[in-house]
Formats: C-alpha cells, structure tokens, sequence
C-alpha cells in the first residue's frame, strides 16, 4: 500500500506471520503434491481453495484448478452432463476468485482465471457487468476491472458505443478517471477505423473531444488525466503519411566519383565530389519519420550502368526494429563505366504502398529524384597521395561564410528539400485548423493559470504547427517563431526542474530546428574552415557549427545529408543519435559534451568516411557506475560474435574486462586522428590499444604513433 | 367538544421540566433534559407530533395552519394558585388555496407535508451532528437531494456546479469561469487548510469585508457570484444592494458555508451531492427526539391542552400548569411553544409579557407556498432545488427565493405526484405573495380557471415539455418569533426559521438549554447504559 | 425507522401499559427478566438474528418506550412494521378490551396497502402470576376474539417463566416474511449514515 509507514513489527506480529507463513507453506506443499500426482478429490480442490483464498498470488494454484475443473467436467456422469452442472462447477470457480479478489482485489492470478472460466461459455456476461460495476465504484481507477471490462465486453459483443457512454458516465463522474479517458482512447479508435454511422467524419468526432476534454483541462488544469487525453487527441490528429524528405546525393547535382582526396576538393554546385575507391558511393534517403518497407522493390534505382543485382537497402537508425528514418544502400559502378561519362539516375520512391512507418501510415506520395554520377578519368597519374594533415580545429581557422560567396550558394542548393513529387500531399486544412483552434485555447488557459502541462501542450502544439506548415504544401510563412517555442521550454526548465532533462532534449529539437530548416539561419552555422598552419594547397573546407548550443540531443538530418565537417561541441550531448545518417561525415568535433560512455559513440560505427574524430573533455569513465555503458546493442548479438577478434588485441595490459566497449566501436573505425584527452578513462594503455586496434590512426591527443 | 373527551389523569404531579408543544426546538430540548436525568412531561394538544414543524396529510395541512385555539373557558381557577389562561395566537396569515383537481385530496393520507418547508440538510451540518451523536439516525432515513439549479437570465433552470464534476459537467459556464470558479473553491480550500503557508490564508481585512466584495475583487463574473452568494451560501437578501440588505453576509461567514457545503459532498457513501432530506418528511425529525425523550423517561400525551399558568399568589413566581382536564402539574422551569400567548398579571415579568406585544413592523416574516404537481421540473431529477436570486424574477426582487421539489420516492406524496415548497423573506403578506408568484408562474403552468375542477381536468393534458401544471397550490404567511430565554422560569422557543437548514434553529434550542440547565451537557456523548436491572439497554445492530 | 431491506424485518409490540412488552422482548432477546418495572425506561429496540429455512434475517424488535401510556405514540412508530405484536395481561381485563383500540389504531396509523391479510399475533402474557389463579381473560375468550379478526395466532406466555416466548417470536418471524414488501412505497437507496463519520479514503493509482 502506498503512503504507510513502515514500522518495526512487534514481537506478536512477528510470531503471527511466521506461524501464518508455516500454514501457508504447508497448503502450498499440499497443492503442488496434488498437482503433481493430477490428484483432483473434493478435500484436495478444497485445499486449493484455502491455498488461494489466503495467496491468490500463487501461480501454480491456478494452473491446478484449471485442469481440476477439465477434469471434473471431463468425468460428468453421462446423463449429468447439462448446463446447470457445468455452471455449478463453474460457479464454484467464479466464487472462490472473488473471494481472491477480496483479498488482493489486483491478483493477476485471479482475474486471468475469471477470464478462462468466462470463455467457456457458461457463466453470466450480465452477473460480470454487475460486477464489475461494484468494482468499479469502489475504485473507479483499477486497470485489472478495465480491462475485465474490455474483456467481457467483447465477450458479450456490447457496442463500442455503449462503451463509450460508460465511460462518458465515469468521466462525469469524476474526470480525473485516467482509466475512463485511457478505455475511451481505446474505443474511439476502434470506432473510427471501423467508419460507420457517426464516425465517418474523423475531425467531427474528435472535434467533439477536443470540446469535452477541454472542460476538464480548464476546470482543473492540474489535473493530469485530461492532458494525457488531450495528447492522444493530438496525436491522432497529426496522424499523417510519412514523407520522402531528401536524399543524398540530392536532387539535380552531378556526383564526380574520385580515387584519392583526402578532404574533398572545392564543391560547387552541382558538382560534388566523392571518394571512393571502389567506386561505390551510398544513396541516402531521409523520411520524416521512421519507416520500413524500403527495398529495391519499393524503390527503383534505374541507371545504365548500376553494377546490376537487387541493390540491399538498410535502416540506418534502427531504433525499432526494422524501422528507421534514413536508408542506405551502396551504387556501385561497373569498372565499364569509362571516365568522363556523365550517367543519369533517376529513383523512383515508393511507387507502390509498401513503405509504412511505425504507427501503420502507409506512404503512398510517389516521388522521383534523379541526378548524375560522373566518373573522371582514370587518375592514376595523380598517384601523390596526399598526406594527411594533423587538423587544430582551432578557433581561428573557422570562418564565417560570405553571404555571396560559392560556399553560401553550394549551401543554399544543397539545403534545398526540392524532391519532384507526384502526388502533393494535402496538408490536412483541418488538420491545421484543429491545431491553431487548440492553441487559441491553450494561451486563453494559460493567461489566467501558470500550469506547466499547459506550457508543455503550447510547445507542442507550436512545433506541430510547424511541421504540418512546413511539410505540407501551404508554406505561407506562419510559422511559429521558434524563440516563442526555445522561451516556453526555458520557462519549463525553471518551472518544473523535476524534469529537467526531458525540456532540454526538446529544446534541442526545437533549436536544432531553428538553426537548420531555415536556409538564413543555416548560414549563420556554416563556416569555412582552413588551416592557417598548414599548406595553403589544402582547400578551405565547409563546416557545419552547431556548438556552445546546450544541446542535449541531435535533432532532424533532413537538411544535413551532405555535411562533411560537423562541430558540435561544448554542448550537452549524452547521446549523439541520428548522426549515422550522415555518411559523408570524415570530420566530427565532439569536445565538451556529456559523453559518458564509448558505447554512446555507437552511431559512429556506420560512418565510414570518418577519419577525424574529437571527443576529448567528455565523461568518459567519469561515473563508476556507468549507467549508459550497456545501452548498446550487445556485443554478445550474433551479428557481431563472428568478426568478433579481441583476442589479437589481448595482451597484459589490455584486457576485455576493461576494453570491449572501445573495441566494440573503434574497431569499424578507420580514423586518422583521434582527440580523447580530458576522459577519466584515458590512460596509456588505452592509447596504445587503440593504435593497435586502428592501423590507419596516425594521431592520439597530437601525439603519433611512434613517440 | 371537549365535554365529551375523558382526559386521562397524569401521574407523578411534579416534573423538573414541563414543555408545552412538541414542535422541533420543544422535543429537542426535551430529549437533552432527559438525557441529562431530568423528569420531563411533553405535552401537545394535537393529535400529532410536530406542531408547527409537522408533516401533516393534505387534508389536514389547511385546517392547521387557518385555526385558531378558543380561549378555554373552564376549569380555569385555582384555589393555591394565580392562575393565568393561555391562549395561542395564530402564527399564520392571509392563508389562499387553490385546487384545481380532485387527485391530491382524494389521496390525502398519502402526503407528508412540510409546516415549514422548503427545508433541507446539509451532510455535515450540525444538525446533522447531533442527529448522530443522539444516535437517532436509526429512527429515520434520508434521500439525496439530487440537483439545486439556479434560474438562468433566459427563464430556464441551470445546474448549481457546486463541485469539482458539476463544474466539468456544467453546460451554462464558459471555459473562463470554470477555471475560476474551481479556482475559488481551490482557494477557500487552502485558506481553511491547517499546513499552508500563510500566503494562501485570505487577509484579516478582507475576512470583515462582506463577501461579495471580496467575490468581485478576486475577478469572480456576476453570474458566478449569483451562484455562490444564494446557491451555496443562500443568501437571502440582495448582497449587490449593501445598504438595503438586512444581512449582509461577511467574507469570513461565506468562506465558512462553503467549506461546510463541500464538506457536505461525500460525507455519506451513497449520498450523491451535499443535500439529503428526511423520506417521510421533516417531521420525522421531531418524532425521533420525541422518541429519544421517552426512551430515557420522558413522559408523553398528546391531545392534552393546557389552559392555565399557575403563579404563586404572594411571589408570583411560576409554579406549574393547569390542564384542561382541571390536573394541575408542578415544575420549576417551563418550555412553551412560539404560539402561546401569556397575558400580563400583576406580580408577572413583564418582559416575557411585553415579547409578545411587539409591534408589526418589526416582524419579519417568510412567505411559504406549496404546489403539487404530476410532474417534474426536470425530467432528469426527482428531488431538485431551485433558486431565484434577487433580482432574477422581476426588478424590486429584493429577496432570494427557494424552491424545493420532493417526489414520492421520498414517501410525501403518492407515485407519480410532486410536490414543491417554495419560501421567502418578505416584509409584508403582499410583498410575500408576490414573490412567490413569481416564482410559480416561473416553474409552473398554472391553469386558467381556479377551483372548477371540470376546467381543471382539461387543462391537465400535460405537455410535459412545458411547464408542469398545477394540482393544487397554497400560499401563507408565517410569522418569525425569537425564542425568549429562562426568564422566569418560562422559555419560548422559536418558531421555524426562514432559512433552508436547522443551524441557527439548533443553535437558539441549545441556548435555551443551557439558560435553564447552566450545569448540564447538551446531549452528553452515548455510552452504553450501566442500567442492568430493567434489561433497558440500548442494545442495537 | 427499519430499512426496507429484504434482510431486515420490523415487528413492533402493542399494548397497554404494564403488560410486559419490554419483557417479552427482552426474555426472547436476551433470555433476562427483571422484577423492577421501570416503566420502560431505556427501551428502544433490540435485534435478534432469525434463520428460517436457509436464509438468515434480522428480527428488528420495537419497543413503545412508555408512549402507549396516554395514546401518544407517533405515526413514525407504526410505520413500515413487517408485524404487529398485541399484548395484553390475562389478568386485566382492560388490557384485552383495549386489543381491538390498538389493532385499530395500527391499521389506521400504518395503513398497509393489504389491512385484510396483515400479521397480527396477540400474545396473553403473565399466565405465571399467582398460579393462573388471577386470570381473568379465558383462553377460550382471547382465540375467539382472534379468530374473529382473521385468524390470527395466539399465544399464551410468561415472560417471567419464558415461558411459550422463543415459539411465539419465532411465528411473529414467519408471520413478518410473509409480508414481503410489496409496498407501494419500495425506498431504494436509502443513505446509509453508519459510516458516515469517516472519511472516504483516497484509491491508489495503481
């Protein structure tokens, strides 16, 4: 129970449980020798009774008595055999769970039996309802009677609407009833996917909720049952398709394939260079949220000289299985393909249903891209391969794009979503309008009560607002100032410090938002970045800053696919999920995050182009228990235990005790150069296991691998 | 007439306390003196219990309130004693009946009809209590109220939301005013909470200040302060018009209703809202003291009387009584109904005496009304209040008026009739009657032609829709007395109050109390009775 | 005021004073009985728990706490009784004169929708005094007289003795079940203030 002091039991007490937990013992040996033995007497189904009377917990008890009573009605005497003597037996039951109910009225044991004996078919679905309506007066919240509830119900085959004027009546009642909202959630869904009279409108009927939950939220704007609610109206009212958002290579831009390139060359739209040596470079496609389904034949890649076969296309952020935002798949061109010749591709995304997202919302936009792969002559002759440069990510060496310069305007395409679209999809006009009404509301709640779920709903709502704007294809410039959205979750912060860091993962989203959706502000983080120190052959490169952002999380890729160079330091990472989608990435400043652990790196084992990384100055070994160091997909997963090969790296020093973690994410790794001081657990062992573990790593913390 | 009676001769001839009437205040104080181990003698002329707190058969109810006592003629002299007849004066005026069917009086025996309705009890008010502490609960049973309304500015009636869901449910508020209004409750929670802090305690100035100041002050709109001030706190006078008011109500006084309201809600498990009422009606609650009375002692008899007070011929002092049956019985201290009139004589006090001379001007008085009806206000309730602010019936309605329907299934009436009180505070008989009028024409359809029952039939093809058609109506004036103390030996109680609830009934019967036994416990807390020897423990479930 | 629960019956004792209601009841209750007439000081109502065939009901037994001296009990007393008892003292002969006054008066006061078929059973108590050698009313007299009102069961009893007192409650039970409420006025949901001075407690949100 909750909320009772604890207090040492007396002496009595003490004796009165343990002699009780003697009996107790002795019913529990009793039963399972019975059950065991399949011994189904009168005295030994009255000893399960008293059994489960006292402990409805014990499980075993159940199982006894369900096959008791098959036994029993197997060995009904023949001419016995009818209903009243089936329903006495079955009586029998039906009495002995309520008196378990009576004692733990939230035994799972007991309502699961209740369950069984009412699927046989015997017993009164009408005496249950009266039940349960007993129950539910004593506690209207009980999930295990709302869920006998449901159960009955559909045994019986009661309308979804009767159900939902019950649970109307509850609502009345008391709106503070979670169960109630939760049960009518649960049946309104039904009733809307099945259409029929009076749920064929969708945003009529949940025009009407809005309306009914709006009277609990500002009766009680404390109260949280009717938030929760409010939120699934939300959801159910943001349902949409997902969307094809963009891709890389990106729409119209000529792709030069190239052997060597340590950074790649000066870009200028269309042309972007990639190295590749074996002449394959990765098709990325982003969604708008995660989906499965993308496969070659849901999506068709058609060009003269694809190296033929089904190409294999694979989730990149595998957060449910099977689902993810981004795929990728690797074009690979045939050795056939001669320099200089320019072969046009053109995808095709799903052309047929097939791509669904999490939530069952099948994509049925159709959308084409297409672009132009260029292989340049054989450069054998350029046979210098340029050495690497140590890079100072110093301070001075970024600078600010010109608003006119190449850069600004190789910026200005690549960011652009331009996806030629077949189908437009309709951004729900009502959609829109429900949400704008809901905001209305929501300020009008908030002018008069400072509530801090109300604030919460604000800031979604506004977000929402944005997204149906911006994906959908009225872009009439009413979006929401995201500094109103990153004001409210500061207030949040400060209001509510209990929840501290769930307002800064979506502050994060909210500024990670504002910062790249918008071509003006995405400019503000571009940079150009050029060692001051090293040769000047060495081409200024184009960096993306998002740093000294208090970050806490990594927001939306779509506008990102083409990065190369990306600082995202001095923020407040303790995961950097979602970046695996960019598989351009060779440069990654991670410096100054809240980095605890190398499985949190795990992401970075699907970039192969990385070659510089700096997580120094993180929390890396910080903790002694570190509560992110198993939040990974486990080493011990089959996939993985064959390229499993520590043991080449095993010495006395380097144990897998105290190293797997770094082996399990720097071992797909081919980095160049490597920052890791300011980590606890930076030691010297660690660096030279790393040297081992990486044959291409020349640079640890500015040192090399000779010294 | 009464030379036919026998009355029967009472035995013992002497009583620590004799009271005369069995009204509610009268029986109340009887049972306490008999709880406390005093003899009692209860009388009452009438055949029934109750006097003026009686629910009385339909047929009965008129002659009640129109008689008035003759002076008794005989067996009024004494030989040791002064002795002084009493006379009751009526307490009832400008008394107006119309019938306009045959239905109610052919089923008369089957109405409990309320002296001095409408009135109600609020879960946790003292009545309440005391019902409890004196364990008469057994005695009776209580239904719920199940919904108050409030008449709306269109004519229609409104749900009271006087809860948290009844706010939810409420369909007449905007989304503004529920917030504030749950947000008031909220506020008077905390204030009367023990462990806030001091910020959430409302300022000692605003407490003096009356209410509806305090109301407007914290933002609350008119149609919300209506609703508090005559709904919840039921106020009777106009609270907007503060210099005309007779009783404005302090912040510190509604706070305290309010929370007694709320605290009312739940407090039984299966009471619906804070309001029940007594099935069998309000004269039950006479009966059961009365009862409680007799279970420790209380001698009683009905239909007995009493024409004479009895004074020492040299002290004057009060000595006892002189039944019509000639019996004089002795007591020191004597309880008498608000009706009696005791003339002045020489050696007497003239206070007691000139109480009764005041002047018409100042009486208050409550105009009351009953209807019946076959059907309800409101399809989707049986028991309801109403409340007409001032103000809402017409522009002088200087007064609140309340409205109270009762269905059979609290056994006043039979199956498928209604029947309604209505009151209000009035100056005068006309003032009075107009305001119930309003009220009646309000709420009902009253048919055209008045006592032709021919007429009546006709108008009685009910468009349930539309307002429910009169049966039968009645409309009085009831005079308010104050009690009068022990002086002299003799008290007064009061007659019944204007108000809907017991309280300040209660608080004046137990004062009266504690003026003639300084020394004793109202009601002292039940334990179990050490009294073995008659078997008379109050052994119970 | 007995509930009109199924399980819960109300018999209440009529009689002149003096005859031995509070006696009877309490000899069949409490299976006492006290020489001291305290005029029923203290008698309220006692409950007994009765099985009849395999059902258990409560037998709510009202005493007319001294009312009945001078005719003034009231029209709550008489109301909802499942069974009138009527009492009366063999050895005066007023008290059985007077059984017809109170049968009477409690058709008048309770009205049963059914007066016709309504359980009465007269109980001729003190049969024990001096004997029988004061007795004045003749068994012969009282069945006559019963008979005559619809064959209603008598009983002669002595509460002193108690004698013939645990058989003539048990018939005033039967009787009382007989009269299963078909009242017109059948009273649903009546509030139950037992409980009432506790609080509600809070549900846990699991």
């Amino acid at each position: 129970m909750h909320g009772r002091p604890r207090k040492a039991p007396t002496d009595e007490e003490q004796e009165a449980s343990s002699n009780k937990a003697v009996k107790l013992r002795d019913l529990q040996s009793q039963v399972l020798q019975f059950h065991r033995n399949k011994i189904y007497t009168k005295e030994a189904i009255e000893i399960s009774a008293k059994l489960l009377e006292s402990n409805p917990e014990h499980y075993t008890g159940w199982n006894y008595r369900k096959l008791a009573v098959e036994h029993l009605l197997d060995h009904l005497p023949e001419n016995g055999v009818d209903s009243e003597s089936i329903q006495s037996i079955l009586d029998e039951e039906l009495r002995l769970v309520e008196n378990a109910l009576k004692r733990n009225f939230k035994s799972y044991g007991a309502w699961h039996h209740r369950k069984w004996i009412l699927s046989k078919g015997h017993s009164s679905t009408d005496r249950e309802l009266r039940l349960l309506s007993k129950f539910q007066k004593l506690d209207s919240r009980n999930f295990h009677a709302w869920n006998y509830r449901r159960f009955i119900s559909a045994l019986k085959k009661i309308p979804d609407e009767e159900e939902l004027q019950y649970t109307t009546n509850m609502i009345y009642d008391n709106f503070s009833n979670y169960s109630a909202w939760h049960n009518r959630s649960v049946l309104l869904s039904n009733l809307l996917e099945k259409g029929g009279k009076g749920y064929d409108d969708r945003g009529t009927v949940l025009g009407e909720e809005y309306e009914f939950v709006r009277n609990a939220l500002f009766t009680d704007p404390d109260d949280q049952s009717g938030w929760f609610y409010h939120l699934w109206l939300l959801e159910q009212t943001l349902q949409r398709e997902p969307l094809f958002l963009s891709s890389w290579p990106p729409n119209g831009s000529t792709l030069c394939l190239s052997i060597d390139g340590y950074l790649n060359s000066q870009q200028s739209w269309p042309m972007l260079h990639f190295q590749s040596k074996a002449r394959t470079f990765p098709l990325i496609l982003y969604f708008s949220e995660a989906v499965e389904g993308v496969s070659s034949s849901t999506v068709t890649v058609e060009s003269e000289y694809n190296a033929g076969g089904d190409l294999i296309w694979r989730p990149l952020s595998p957060k449910k299985f099977g689902f993810s935002q981004a795929w990728l798949t690797d074009l690979k061109f045939s050795d056939k393909v001669h320099s200089l010749e320019s072969c046009p591709v053109k995808i095709t995304v799903a052309h047929f249903p097939g791509i669904i997202s999490s939530s069952g919302m099948p994509c049925s936009q159709s959308c084409h891209l297409s672009f132009t792969v260029c292989v340049p002559a054989n450069d054998q002759e350029r046979s210098e391969v340029q050495t690497a440069h140590r890079i100072s990510l110093e301070e001075e060496n970024f600078k600010a794009l010109a608003t006119q310069s190449e850069e600004a305007k190789l910026v200005h395409s690549l960011s652009k979503l331009e996806i030629e679209k077949v189908n437009r999809p309709t951004t729900c006009k009502q959609s829109l309008e429900t949400i704008s009404n809901e905001i209305a509301h929501c300020q009008e709640l908030l002018s008069s009560t400072d509530c801090k779920i109300g604030k919460l709903t604000l800031a979604r709502l506004w977000m929402a607002r944005n997204t149906l704007i911006t994906y959908g294809s009225t872009d009439d410039g009413t979006e929401v100032h995201y500094e109103d959205i990153l004001a409210l979750y500061r207030d949040l912060m400060k209001m509510d410090p209990v929840h501290i860091c769930y307002y800064e993962d979506e502050y994060s989203l909210a500024l990670w938002k504002q910062a790249t959706s918008n071509l003006v502000s995405l400019l503000k983080h571009c940079y150009q970045y050029q060692e001051t120190s090293s040769s000047p052959s060495m081409n200024p490169s184009l960096c993306v800053r998002l740093n000294g952002l208090s970050l806490s999380r990594i927001g939306s890729m779509e506008h990102l696919l083409w990065v190369q160079m990306l600082d995202l330091s001095h923020n407040k990472l303790r995961s950097i999920e979602g970046l695996e989608t960019l598989q351009l990435l060779s440069c990654l400043n991670l410096s100054n995050n809240k980095i605890c652990s190398f499985t949190a790196l795990e992401p970075l084992k699907k970039l192969k182009s990385l070659q510089v990384l700096d997580i120094s100055n993180n929390e890396i070994g910080a903790h002694s228990i570190d509560t992110r160091r198993y939040l990974c997909s486990s080493p011990l997963n089959h996939a993985l235990v064959s390229e499993w090969h520590f043991d080449k790296f095993a010495s006395d020093d380097v144990t897998l005790k105290d190293h797997w973690d770094a082996y399990l994410i720097f071992d797909d790794l081919n980095l160049i150069q490597l920052e890791i001081m300011g980590n606890a657990i930076v030691d010297d062992r660690l660096r030279s296991f790393l040297f081992k573990l990486m044959p291409s790593l020349k640079w640890i913390d500015g040192e090399s691998k000779c010294d | 007439m009464e030379e036919a009676e026998s009355y029967p001769p009472i035995d013992p001839s002497n009583f620590d306390l004799i009271v005369i009437g069995t009204g509610l205040p009268e029986s109340i104080v009887a049972s306490a003196a008999s709880a406390a181990g005093k003899t009692v003698l209860h009388l009452d002329s009438n055949p029934f219990y109750g006097s003026h707190s009686a629910s009385l058969p339909l047929n009965d109810f008129i002659p009640f309130i129109q008689s008035e006592s003759q002076p008794q003629s005989r067996n009024l002299t004494s030989d040791d004693y002064v002795s002084t007849p009493v006379a009751t004066r009526p307490l009832y005026s400008a008394v107006e009946t119309n019938s306009y069917s045959s239905e109610p009086t052919e089923n008369s025996r089957k109405f409990n009809l309320d002296l001095a309705g409408p009135r109600v009890l609020l879960c946790s008010d003292s009545m309440i209590d005391l019902i409890l502490k004196t364990g008469i609960n057994q005695y009776m049973e209580f239904k719920s109220v199940d919904a108050s309304f409030i008449s709306s500015a269109d004519g229609g009636l409104e749900n009271v939301p006087d809860s948290r869901s009844a706010i939810f449910k409420n369909r007449g508020l905007s989304l503004t005013e529920k917030n504030q209004l749950m947000k008031f409750f909220k506020l008077v929670q905390r204030h009367l909470g023990d462990d806030e802090t001091e910020d959430d305690k409302i300022s000692d100035q605003d407490l003096e200040s009356p209410f509806v100041e305090f109301l407007t002050k914290i933002g609350l709109s008119q149609k919300l302060k209506s609703i508090i001030l005559y709904t919840i706190v039921l106020a009777d006078y106009d609270q907007e018009n503060l210099e005309a008011c007779k009783d404005v109500i302090s912040t510190k006084s509604g706070i305290s209703r309010l929370a007694l309201y709320h605290s009312s809600i739940g407090r039984f498990p299966n009471a619906n809202g804070a309001i029940i009422y007594p099935i069998y009606g309000q004269g039950e609650l006479p009966q059961a003291f009365c009862r409680r009375a007799a279970v420790k002692g209380c001698i009683y008899v009905l239909r007995m009387p009493v024409v004479a007070i009895l004074n020492d011929k040299d002290s004057g002092e009060y000595k006892g009584i002189k039944l019509v049956s000639g019996q004089e019985l002795f007591s020191p201290k004597l309880i008498i109904a608000p009706s009696f009139t005791i003339p002045s004589t020489p050696n007497h006090d003239a206070q007691v005496a000139n109480s009764d001379d005041v002047s018409l001007s100042d009486t208050k008085k409550v105009a009351r009304g009953i209807c019946i009806t076959k059907h309800s206000l409101n399809t989707q309730v049986a028991n309801c209040l109403v409340f007409f602010p001032p103000r809402s019936l017409y522009l002088e309605q200087s007064t609140s008026v309340r409205v109270l329907q009762l269905s059979s299934n609290v056994a006043v009436c039979p199956s498928g009739m209604f029947v309604t009180y209505l009151s209000a505070m009035c100056d005068d008989n006309v003032q009075g009657k107009k305001l119930l009028n309003a009220a009646i024409n309000a709420l009902f359809s009253v048919p055209i032609s008045g006592n032709s029952e021919n007429s009546g039939a006709s108008n009685l093809s009910e468009h349930a829709e539309e307002k429910p058609c009169l049966l039968w109506s009645t409309l009085y004036i009831q005079e308010l007395t104050t009690f009068q103390g022990g002086l002299d030996s003799i008290s007064k109680t009061p007659m019944p109050d204007e108000h809907l609830h017991y309280t300040d009934l209660l608080d004046a019967t137990e004062k009266i109390f504690k003026e003639i036994y300084p020394n004793e416990e109202f009601f002292p807390s039940i334990n179990v009775s050490n009294d073995d020897e008659g078997g008379g423990s109050e052994l119970d479930s | 005021m007995a509930s009109r629960r199924r399980v819960l019956l109300k018999v209440i004792i009529l009689g002149d004073s003096g005859v031995g209601k509070t006696s009877l009841m309490n000899q069949y209750v409490n299976r006492k009985f006290s020489n001291q007439y305290k005029a029923t000081i203290g008698a309220d109502f006692l409950t007994k728990e009765v099985q009849f065939e395999d059902r258990i009901f409560t037998l709510q037994i009202w005493d007319t706490a001294g009312q009945e001296r001078f005719q003034s009990l009231g029209v709550a007393f008489y109301r909802g009784a499942d069974c009138c008892v009527l009492v009366y003292d063999v050895n005066v002969a007023k008290s059985f004169d007077n059984l017809n006054n109170w049968r009477e008066e409690f058709l008048i006061q309770a009205s049963p929708p059914d007066p016709e078929n309504f359980p009465f059973v007269v109980l001729g108590n003190k049969i024990d005094v001096d004997g029988g050698n004061s007795r004045v009313v003749s068994e012969k007299k009282a069945k006559a007289w019963c008979a005559s009102k619809g064959n209603i069961p008598y009983f002669e009893t002595s509460a002193k003795e108690g004698f013939n007192v645990e058989a003539a409650f048990e018939c005033i039970a039967k009787n009382a079940l007989k009269n299963e409420p078909e009242e017109e006025l059948y009273l649903p949901d009546a509030i139950d203030m037992a409980g009432g001075q506790q609080q509600r407690s809070a549900g846990c949100e699991c």
